[in-house]
């Protein structure tokens, strides 16, 4: 995982469900932190601002594709139709990374330090919400039923 | 009426068009959805109410409806600066018709009101 966010490379993370699970969920953490209350607008100069320091068109589908998987965790999962997974797991790398290069510009901890508390946290939460399968499926089907008074 | 505007009236209106809309409809729809989407939303509208249109608009025609395109060309024609380069023809003008239609509907305008917004053009 932290290979994979330090060198922006999605391989070590798309081959098994584990690590993108936990990839996803490192995304939605770096970005909820801060997003989260902030007008969804905010996301789209964001967006901008990222692509023209890569180099990168920032008016055309890879803005439009990076605020969507962006505001996807956000509350607004819809906008993410069409757009594969793979290139999703790409976006959310880069992201991270920048997201956390930012908070790292502050002095208070440096970004190498961030990547590994975000990912801690994101364990966390995996293991908390939706644990990995020891015999069991990632995500329940349906709720486990509850049992009444007899 | 035109063409364009002939087709663009009986997607408002759910029926069905007398002849397709001809090559020359694009800047018609383009301008019939700016109006339309002017309409509906202020300048400053929150994004969810937007997004919520471009959803009905989903809802009723389903994957036709390009949901990312879709909601930068309203958000760009109300003035916003949001990234609507590299639209093909095809999603501008499916944004353009089935959304004034979807909006023309929110607005639950009469049919006389829809022919002057028509007319307007």
């Amino acid at each position: 995982m932290l290979t994979s966010l330090r060198d922006e490379d999605r391989a070590p993370v798309e081959v098994r469900p584990g690590p993108a699970r936990l990839m996803r969920e490192v995304f939605a953490v770096a970005v909820r932190r801060c997003f989260a209350g902030r007008d969804p607008r905010d996301v789209t100069p964001y967006v901008r601002g990222l692509l023209e320091r890569r180099g990168v068109s920032s008016d055309g589908v890879a803005a439009r594709e990076l605020e969507a998987v962006i505001r996807s965790v956000l509350g607004e999962p819809e906008l993410v139709a069409g757009i594969p997974d793979e290139r999703r797991v790409g976006m959310m790398i880069v992201v991270v990374g920048d997201l956390a290069q930012g908070a790292a510009a502050d002095g208070a901890i440096t970004g190498a330090e961030l990547l590994e508390a975000l990912v801690a946290q994101a364990e966390t939460r995996v293991a908390r919400f939706d644990p990995p399968p020891d015999g069991r499926p990632w995500r329940r089907s349906s709720p486990r039923p509850v049992r009444g008074p007899r | 009426m035109s063409a364009a505007t002939e087709f663009l009236r009986a997607t408002a209106t759910n029926t069905v068009a007398p002849e397709p809309p001809g090559e020359d409809a694009d800047e018609i729809f383009a301008a019939a959805f700016r109006a339309a989407v002017k309409l509906r939303f202020r300048t400053d509208a929150p994004l969810a109410a937007i997004t919520g249109s471009v959803r009905a608009a989903t809802r009723r025609h389903a994957e036709l409806v390009p949901v990312r395109e879709a909601e930068m060309l309203i958000r760009s024609a109300l003035g916003e600066k949001v990234p609507t380069g590299e639209i093909d023809r095809a999603s501008a003008v499916k944004v353009h018709v089935l959304l004034f239609a979807t909006l023309v509907e929110e607005l639950a305008l009469t049919d006389d009101e829809l022919d002057e917004l028509i007319a307007a053009l």
